[in-house]
């Protein structure tokens, strides 16, 4: 029981049924990929990360995710936590992209099957999770890059002759702390760290925010020699002292912390992450920040968010279009933008080494406003917008914004919405289409009962059924997606972050250090 | 924790995967052809069997290579196999990974290469003698079943922590190579138990889960030590703990029992907790007794120490963390765990399922801790179907108990969406108010006000759907609702769909009845007799089964006064019974003839006195109350955290085992079972081979400087205990406050004040902790040390007090 049995990759690219990668950690499966596959499909989309799957026997639990085009399913047998199983597969997408290097495409597994099935392997052991820090795992499996070079330094030498001593690694002696691998050595040594906050929002009608978050993530990119010790401090624009377990207040709100982040350090003194951190990448923490400073609407302060967006549906003469207008400003940043350029890493920390962009000018970015549209909705005519470009496809229409030269001020979107009509005639909207029969049947028999009826009413009747027809054609929602870099939603920043001890950073070595904040809004939704 | 690719995705945004992966599918496709080869085989084999180790490597390369797709390999078997005794890593690695897979299809061959593998147990290299462990006892072959175990337990003792780690998972397979194995097995897994790496604790946990989940004589002594070690241990090794206490907490804590004790003023401070207990047993007739709950202290150590586990990155973790508090602790604790839970909603939609259903699930009985975050249970635009359902029921069943601010919320969010062209999301947010207004009847009246001003909607679902919900909420209160289907009966003049209609016409049927037949069920039926051929089907059958209802009523009004004899012609000429007939006649010369049989069959029944009670019973029958339930209630009943959870109630996961029910206190075991042996050293027999290298290297990692992380450093890898060090029994202390690895290490800086491990009397800045030496770390260590000790001291002085 409790056991990881199997893992299975498919590549959604290629029409084979048969997995690019199988790798089976117990006694071969009863039921085997391709049906598994097979029963995958069959299952109707949207499908539910665990499908628990009656007809195969035995029943078989089958966990799935999808990594840009590849489809990892693992099957069970028995009872087992099913986030143990979630867990353990994004584990190993990490793990594959830290060596394959990312973006993971079938094509990589395909030429790295040693080295696959060697993580695999050490990976899992007889279905339990067995090393899973990409750290520990350097410390066992080659990365292709060394195993290459391995190869090429062996050629034309008989086995015998290798000293054994040549072999880079891996080591004889293990690493000691669990997440960092051992002898540790970069010419240059460099730390960077990215904020990263994704803004999920719920606008009322009324313009209020219901719910406004920021979920806020802090990234590394580590690469120190030895084994050093760092301190880093945040600055939260709230309350220092917030107590761990406590609702959300103005500090960070449910931090999950690496292994490696000492919990009582943060207990005592909240905002101060103190950590020998894994080599390379690695994910340090993650958080959340309502940006509704307290529950009561009343008294709050609405979040100011650099786009904000008008939505009317339902005008111009025959109801049937709807407009959005979208404003940009850059001035709600500005205040951040100011405390940001103060930060404690000298004149260089501005730069952002590994991708562009700046916190001491943050611009607003990749701004689109999609609208989904109801199923009515047979076509858009007359659209037209005041910037950007859109696209119309399936049930949903995305409009795009380019911010290139700073742009800031206002952007108008506009179109007229042509209504699927049921009695097969496509002509207009104009017409009255009844939205369904039983009302087409109603209309018709109260035509024909009061002839005598007024004319006025009659015309009132029809006015107010276009209308209604109108609104159900209507999108509900608009969808607000841009990134800014250089700024956090919620105001927190990197106060400080020292090399405090360790050793094998020698002494003087002054690391490099740079500091990054991007914000990211997918999923902002105005409602109308 | 948002897993690193995903993060990555979104720094990296240029990327473009379409084109890379398009590029990379024409080369695979290219590769896969070459591979599929006729002269594939023969080449492959040469390569195995060339001498240089480049070649075989290669060949080894394409062996796994077509392993890993799925083809059958066994033809290389001897090739391969026959390179197991390669001194290079790389190659014994990857025949190590081919003998697993195929060893099994040809015993024969793979018995002979297990003399080398044995050999390889004894190999200098921790690496190596792991692998070995591992392969030995993972290829299957029933005969070596001896060797397997006589294998791990030299590993047991093995030095090296990575090896003990791979010799406990080596244990649940031998047990399945053969389980006469067993008594064996269990005493070593009893070592490894006790180990003092927590490194190799995690995976005898799993072990013993998997080998002899029962043999609880085994968790006893190291019940305490295993508690302290959760915070330190990988998030697999904490996940299998976590589950192992549970079932081990409700079979031997009898928690939970209202007991009298005696409330001394003094001691009730948390010394005298452990053994109050039994003293209060010893005079149960003190004047001052109380009713109270009492907590295990064992157990209370429990649930303290898995408060650190909800920082977990793993969100696995946290649910674990969940189970044992919604399990074991007092609903109260409840909100201990209920916003890590939340919290798990801003990872990948997979987790956020997970969570939400074990949410859903705690919410069904403990709705009050998530009141609070109510808002990060709106529903979004881009939320799946399977994730906006269980929003909206956690919506509904933290409804009754929150603010009035709250309540405005969660209402006008479900009328958002009962207005939405969603038909699936449109149902299931009516019925979502519907469980709103049945939760508490004086918020009914707000739900039921929405849901009218849904009746004239133009959308068929929206309407049918509100109606519905219309009539439970009002069969459940009629009394109150009188004025309700009077203006539900307005509402016909307006409301359009069939469905809509009849439901409204059969609710108003169903009140024909009150103020003694004085309401508007006659005027409603004149009024609908009018249209009567202008209705849809559904409604005519609802339209005559109301006159039917009305005139049943008439006559129970008008007949018990005159039994018989009334004379015929008095009654006609009465409005109703004039309507009625007048229905009748209508529905005789419909098209539909169900319509005319049920118009018949009323006719006849209602037409002779004799059978009006007969009609009465038929059709004026009290209905019972529908109950609405919370879709997913029944969910409750599971373990936490489990997958027979999510699949839900009807199905039945293998394996699945309901946690037992909290053991009595007579059959309960005595808490002295969990004092730890007082001559066995958790540490194990390993004098022998107590390595050079284990302890150089935990002086290299205190000579490090990282003075605060080094126990925790060097605990993995560091071998052997330290021989005969009394510090490394684990403390008795009565009072012991759970502590993280890190208030270990706190009380280490800090050694003078930090008596005891509570973290509220280190405010020491230690900012400048980089500049102490590694000889003053030793010491603090030692210090630490001797101050266990005098815990220690201390509790054996209760314990002779006692």
């Amino acid at each position: 029981m409790n056991a990881v049995e199997a893992l299975y990759v498919f590549d959604n690219f290629s029409p084979a049924t048969t997995p690019i990668l199988q790798h089976e950690w117990r006694s071969r499966p009863a039921t085997t990929a391709a049906s598994l596959y097979s029963l995958y499909k069959a299952q109707p989309p949207p499908r539910p990360s665990l499908i628990y799957l009656p007809t195969t026997s035995p029943p078989t639990l089958l966990f799935n995710i999808i990594h840009n085009n590849l489809l990892f399913l693992s099957p069970t047998t028995s009872e087992i936590e099913p986030l143990l199983v979630s867990e353990f597969l994004h584990r190993v997408v990490d793990v594959l992209e830290d060596y394959l290097g990312s973006p993971l495409l079938g094509s990589k597994i395909e030429a790295n099957y040693d080295i696959v099935a060697q993580l695999l392997n050490e990976m899992c052991d007889d279905g339990f999770p067995f090393t899973t820090e990409p750290n520990a795992l350097r410390d066992v499996v080659l990365p292709p890059s060394l195993m290459g070079k391995l190869l090429g330094s062996v050629t034309g030498l008989p086995s015998a002759s290798i000293p054994s001593s040549f072999i880079p690694s891996p080591t004889k002696t293990l690493s000691t702390i669990p997440w960092r691998r051992s002898n540790v050595r970069h010419t240059n040594n460099e730390l960077y760290v990215d904020l990263i906050e994704l803004i999920t929002a719920t606008i009322a009608p009324s313009g209020r925010f219901l719910s406004a978050r920021s979920n806020g993530t802090i990234a590394f990119n580590c690469k120190l020699s030895g084994i050093p010790d760092l301190l880093m401090t945040l600055q939260t624009p709230g309350s220092h002292k917030q107590k761990l377990g406590a609702p959300p207040s103005g500090g960070l709100g449910f931090p999950v912390f690496h292994p490696c982040v000492r919990l009582s350090r943060w207990r005592e003194r909240p905002g101060e992450l103190s950590f020998v951190p894994p080599d390379g990448k690695f994910v340090l923490a993650s958080y959340e920040i309502d940006l509704l400073p307290s529950s009561n609407p009343k008294s709050a302060t609405q979040p100011q968010l650099p786009v904000s967006l008008e939505l009317k549906t339902a005008i111009g003469p025959q109801s049937s279009e709807f407009e959005a207008r979208v404003f940009i400003s850059t001035a709600s940043l500005a205040p951040t933008t100011n405390t940001l350029s103060a930060n404690p890493f000298g004149p260089r920390s501005s730069r952002s080494p590994a991708f562009g962009g700046s916190s001491n000018n943050p611009a607003v970015e990749e701004v689109s406003i999609t609208f989904p549209l109801p199923p009515t909705v047979k076509t858009l005519t007359s659209t037209r917008c005041s910037r950007g470009e859109f696209h119309h496809e399936g049930r949903k229409v995305t409009w795009k914004i380019p911010t290139t030269g700073a742009f800031s001020g206002t952007a108008t979107f506009r179109t007229g919405v042509v209504v699927k009509s049921y009695g097969g005639d496509d002509s207009e909207e104009e017409e009255e289409e009844p939205v369904d029969n039983g009302e087409y049947q109603d209309d018709q028999t109260k035509k024909t009962a009061n002839v005598n009826g007024g004319n006025e009413e009659e015309k009132a009747k029809r006015e107010k059924h276009a209308k209604r027809k109108m609104e159900m054609a209507m999108p509900r929602c608009a969808l607000v997606a841009f990134s800014v870099r250089g700024w956090l939603a919620s105001g927190v920043k990197v106060d400080s972050l020292k090399v405090v001890g360790g050793k094998g950073l020698g002494e003087g070595v002054k690391p490099y250090k740079g500091v990054k904040y991007l914000t990211k809004a997918g999923d902002i939704e105005v409602r109308c | 924790m948002e897993s690193l690719s995903r993060i990555s995705s979104i720094l990296e945004t240029a990327r473009d995967l379409t084109l890379e992966a398009a590029q990379a599918a024409s080369a695979s496709g290219r590769t896969i052809r070459r591979d599929g080869g006729q002269g594939m085989s023969t080449e492959t084999r040469k390569l195995l069997n060339s001498r240089m180790d480049k070649e075989v490597l290669d060949g080894l390369r394409m062996v796994i290579g077509m392993m890993s797709r799925g083809m059958d390999c066994s033809e290389f078997f001897a090739d391969v196999v026959k390179n197991v005794a390669s001194p290079t890593l790389e190659i014994k690695k990857l025949v190590y990974i081919y003998l697993l897979r195929y060893a099994e299809s040809e015993p024969d061959l793979a018995l002979l290469s297990i003399n080398t593998i044995q050999k390889a147990l004894n190999d200098q290299n921790q690496l190596v003698r792991a692998m070995a462990i591992r392969v030995i006892s993972g290829i299957r072959v029933p005969v070596i079943s001896q060797i397997v175990a006589l294998g791990i337990k030299r590993c047991v003792a093995d030095m090296s922590a990575y090896v003990r780690k791979s010799a406990a998972l080596a244990i649940p397979k031998c047990y399945r190579l053969d389980p006469t194995t067993l008594p064996q097995l269990a005493e070593y897994l009893g070592t490894l138990l006790g180990d003092r790496s927590f490194y190799v604790v995690g995976a005898a946990v799993m072990a013993y889960l998997e080998v002899c989940p029962y043999k609880w004589e085994l968790v006893h002594p190291h019940y305490r030590s295993l508690v302290k070690m959760l915070i330190d241990m990988d998030e697999w090794g904490q996940l299998a703990l976590l589950r192992l206490l549970t079932e081990y907490s409700r079979r031997h804590f009898p928690a939970r029992r209202a007991k009298k004790r005696k409330v001394k003023g003094g001691n009730a401070g948390g010394v005298g907790g452990f053994y109050s207990d039994e003293e209060v047993e010893g005079d149960p007739g003190g004047e001052d007794i109380e009713v109270v709950p009492v907590m295990d202290p064992d157990l209370e150590l429990l649930l303290k120490s898995c408060v650190p586990l909800t920082q977990s990155r793993n969100s696995a973790v946290i649910v674990a963390v969940a189970r044992v508090y919604r399990h074991l602790a007092p609903p109260d604790c409840l909100s201990t765990v209920a916003g890590p839970l939340v919290s798990l909603l801003r990872a990948a939609v997979d987790v956020q399922h997970v969570a939400l259903v074990n949410i859903v699930s705690i919410a069904l009985e403990h709705p009050r801790p998530f009141t609070q975050f109510a808002t990060h249970f709106l529903v979004h635009a881009s939320d799946l179907a399977h994730i906006w359902r269980l929003k909206l029921e956690v919506l509904t069943l933290i409804f009754p108990h929150t603010d009035i601010h709250t309540k405005n919320l969660i209402l006008s969010e479900l009328e958002y969406f009962a207005k939405g062209y969603d038909k699936e999301l449109v149902k299931e947010a009516v019925r979502a108010i519907g469980r709103c207004a049945q939760s508490q009847t004086k918020n009914a009246a707000r739900c039921l006000r929405l849901l009218l001003r849904q009746v004239e909607s133009s959308d068929g679902t929206l309407v049918a759907e509100s109606l519905t919900v219309i009539r439970h909420i009002i069969q459940q209160d009629p009394q109150n609702h009188a004025k309700t289907v009077v203006r539900l009966a307005k509402a016909l003049d307006t409301a359009t769909n069939p469905s809509a209609r009849s439901s409204i016409v059969w609710l108003v049927g169903e009140f024909a009845g009150i103020n003694g037949g004085n309401n508007v069920a006659a005027d409603t039926l004149r009024i609908l007799a009018k249209g009567f051929h202008s209705e849809s089907e559904q409604a005519k059958l609802q339209i005559v089964l109301l006159a039917a209802k009305v005139y049943a009523h008439h006559l129970n009004s008008t007949q018990p006064a005159a039994p018989t004899g009334e004379s015929q012609d008095d009654e006609d000429k009465h409005p109703i019974s004039l309507l009625f007939s007048y229905v009748l006649l209508l529905a005789r010369f419909d098209l539909s003839y169900d319509l005319r049989d049920r118009a018949r069959l009323y006719k006849s029944i209602l037409s002779v006195p004799s059978s009006t009670q007969l009609a009465t019973l038929l059709l004026l029958a009290p209905k019972p109350t529908p109950q609405a339930p919370s879709p997913s209630s029944g969910r409750e009943s599971f373990t936490l955290g489990s997958a027979a959870m999510v699949v839900g109630k009807d199905e039945d996961v293998r394996g699945y085992e309901a946690l037992p029910e909290w053991t009595t206190l007579s059959r309960a075991p005595s808490p002295s079972l969990r004092e730890p042996p007082p001559s066995s050293a958790p540490g194990i027999d390993t004098q022998g081979g107590g390595g050079v290298m284990s302890l150089s290297s935990a002086a290299a990692a205190r000579g490090a400087g990282v003075r605060s992380a080094s126990p925790r450093i060097g605990g993995p890898h560091i071998g052997s205990p330290r021989v005969g060090s009394p510090a490394l029994q684990p403390t008795v202390k009565a009072n012991w406050a759970p502590e993280s690895l890190e208030d270990f290490l706190a009380s280490e800086e800090e050694e003078e004040e930090s008596d005891d491990d509570d973290d509220d009397d280190d405010d020491d800045d230690d900012d400048d902790e980089e500049e102490e030496g590694g000889s003053e770390e030793e010491e603090s260590e030692e210090e630490g040390e001797s101050e266990e000790e005098e815990g220690e001291g201390e509790s054996a002085g209760l314990l002779g007090a006692r």
